[in-house]
């Protein structure tokens, strides 16, 4: 057991070194979640959120069925509300993803590829959740809070 | 086996003709919803997703993954599956997949086919071809984008055993559970029967004739602790095997000779495999651009013959476990590394027993590094090396002479659509 242990510690020790020798950070830019008008939450646990973005919370609690909804990779703001509500980063979801749909478990959210086009799909699907960068008027969506 | 085979190709054609009946774009969502109109984001409502990989292989000693010793470019594996939402809670899919794995070669056939109905978050069921929950990742064994090493710990994922824990036939129900400040749940439970190809195993001696699965039962559980990324779970499963194997003319005539069968004995026997018990524990946390697994599984497994006298009862206790991490510093390169080791007998880790020609046969301790280049998001590539103690896992017909101290090197590239 003794070998098995210091063969462990020299290969953590490894890799800790090339972390440390490199960095890897999220974005900092803010986000708002967004919902259609007529659902009538005001506030979401994180927890919630992100079970709901990962397809495994299906229903918001009126019994309606949950339709997330992505930006595009090329939006800063997808790895912020990747890593603080699903804590993942952009590989880490993407490996996700893969084992969902390689083993037929699910499909990731829809994307848009615009702010407004995610907006006019919330307002176009009563159950349906997006996320904005925090400068962007939500355009008639109803704003809730993430706790 | 007439039975379950019928079933499956029922099942087949089921999921088959659902793909087949549904259209190429989905209509406009939710006509029933007022201005404004709803962009239509999922542009596709049959997905259709695959994946090629292709590699080589080389070892400094013995035959592993085939003839690895000499170097070997049977490392491809292709799969093609569709899937689609037929409504909210209705989804139905299928995937085909082939391999050349060096000494295993498998024809195109569903890794997993089935109808997943989520009536809830709590309930969900699916029906079909599904592939098996065993700790952290049998399930997506084959997604090579999907992890770090090109080998997972063999200790634990067996590529041997791939074919035979893959999936299985029959129901599915699982869910999801929050527990408010204490995390949350994710469990399933399964009972089916085992599809394994008759060319899944090996049993030296022996033809092997057939292979009749009884049947696979077995539940997961994993708690998402309130600690961010950490996962902490089991899995246990049961299954019963029968293998129709015939031995060789010589042995047989042997043993006619010897009184110990009938004249008119022409060398069939069956072995039954009851019960072949599998657990594990299993633990996952991802921080950041970290990600560290481990996991520690027990196989009991009774091996008996409808001749004693041939094959007497074996009865094994196999211990394996390993402890995995892995890094990412850019969108470019992943590193990762992993420990593994397997106990053919968790009684006798140091192959003392006198059953081992050499005491390295009773085990094998493997240290891996990867490295992992993403090119782009659908092309990478991998490059690993292994430095391993042991030979336990090593087929004896290939390495009748196993060295102790050996090395394996594999590059592969896979492209995921």
């Amino acid at each position: 057991m003794r070998r098995h242990c210091l063969t462990l510690l020299v290969a953590a020790l490894g890799i800790v070194a090339l972390g440390l020798a490199t960095s890897s950070s999220a974005g900092d830019e803010r986000y708002l979640v967004i919902v259609h008008p007529g659902n009538p939450i005001a506030s979401v646990e994180r927890g919630f959120l992100r079970n709901a973005y990962l397809r495994k919370e299906v229903d918001w609690p009126d019994g309606h069925a949950i339709q997330p909804v992505d930006l595009t990779a090329r939006f800063p703001v997808r790895d912020q509300f990747a890593h603080e509500v699903l804590n993942k980063t952009a590989a880490q979801l993407k490996s996700y993803w893969n084992q969902r749909i390689f083993s037929g478990k699910g499909a990731p959210p829809p994307e848009a590829d615009g702010v407004d086009e995610l907006i006019a799909y919330v307002l176009g699907h009563p159950g349906a959740v997006g996320y904005l960068p925090g400068s962007h008027d939500a355009g008639g969506a109803k704003v809730i809070e993430v706790r | 086996m007439g039975g379950p085979r019928a079933t499956e190709r029922c099942a087949r054609a089921a999921v088959v003709a659902v793909l087949l009946a549904v259209p190429a774009r989905r209509a406009s969502a939710d006509p029933e919803v007022a201005a404004p109109p709803a962009p239509d984001l999922v542009s596709r409502k049959v997905d259709v997703h695959g994946f090629v990989s292709e590699g080589g292989f080389v070892s400094t000693a013995n035959d592993y993954i085939g003839a690895s010793s000499h170097g070997s470019l049977k490392l491809a594996e292709v799969g093609l599956g569709l899937s689609t939402q037929v409504t909210d809670r209705l989804r139905v899919g299928a995937q085909l997949f082939a391999r050349d794995f060096g000494a295993i070669e498998d024809a195109p056939r569903f890794d997993w086919a089935f109808l997943d109905y989520r009536w809830k978050s709590w309930l969900g069921i699916r029906a079909g071809i599904i592939r098996m929950p065993f700790g952290l990742y049998n399930e997506y064994t084959d997604v090579d984008s999907a992890r770090v090493p090109i080998l997972m710990p063999q200790s634990v994922y067996s590529f041997r055993n791939r074919d035979v824990l893959l999936s299985h036939r029959g129901f599915a129900v699982y869910g999801n559970r929050a527990l408010g400040p204490a995390g949350g749940l994710e469990y399933q439970v399964w009972l089916g029967a085992l599809d394994v190809p008759s060319n899944a195993l090996t049993l030296p001696g022996y033809t092997v004739d057939g292979i009749d699965s009884k049947y696979v039962t077995g539940a997961q559980v994993f708690w998402q602790a309130p600690l961010d990324g950490l996962r902490l779970g089991g899995t246990a499963l049961r299954a019963s095997l029968d293998f129709d194997v015939t031995i060789p003319p010589a042995t047989t005539e042997a043993l006619i000779a010897a009184g110990v069968v009938p004249p008119d004995y022409r060398g069939a026997l069956v072995l039954s495999l009851r019960p072949d018990t599998l657990v594990i524990g299993s633990a996952e946390y991802l921080h950041e651009a970290w990600s560290f697994a481990a996991e520690y599984c027990r196989a009991f497994q009774r091996l008996r013959s409808s001749l004693p006298a041939v094959q007497p009862t074996l009865e094994q206790d196999t211990e394996a476990f390993y402890a995995m991490a892995s890094y990412r510093p850019s969108a470019l390169l992943e590193v990762g590394s992993y420990y593994s080791v397997l106990h053919l007998d968790a009684d006798d880790r140091h192959g003392r027993s006198p059953k081992y020609a050499e005491s390295f046969l009773a085990f094998q301790r493997d240290l891996a590094a990867t490295v992992r280049l993403d090119v782009n998001d659908h092309w990478l590539w991998k490059l690993e090396a292994h430095v391993i103690d042991g030979a336990a896992s090593l087929d004896a017909a290939t390495n009748p002479h196993p060295a102790r101290h050996w090395g394996l090197f594999l590059l592969r590239t896979t492209v995921t659509f």
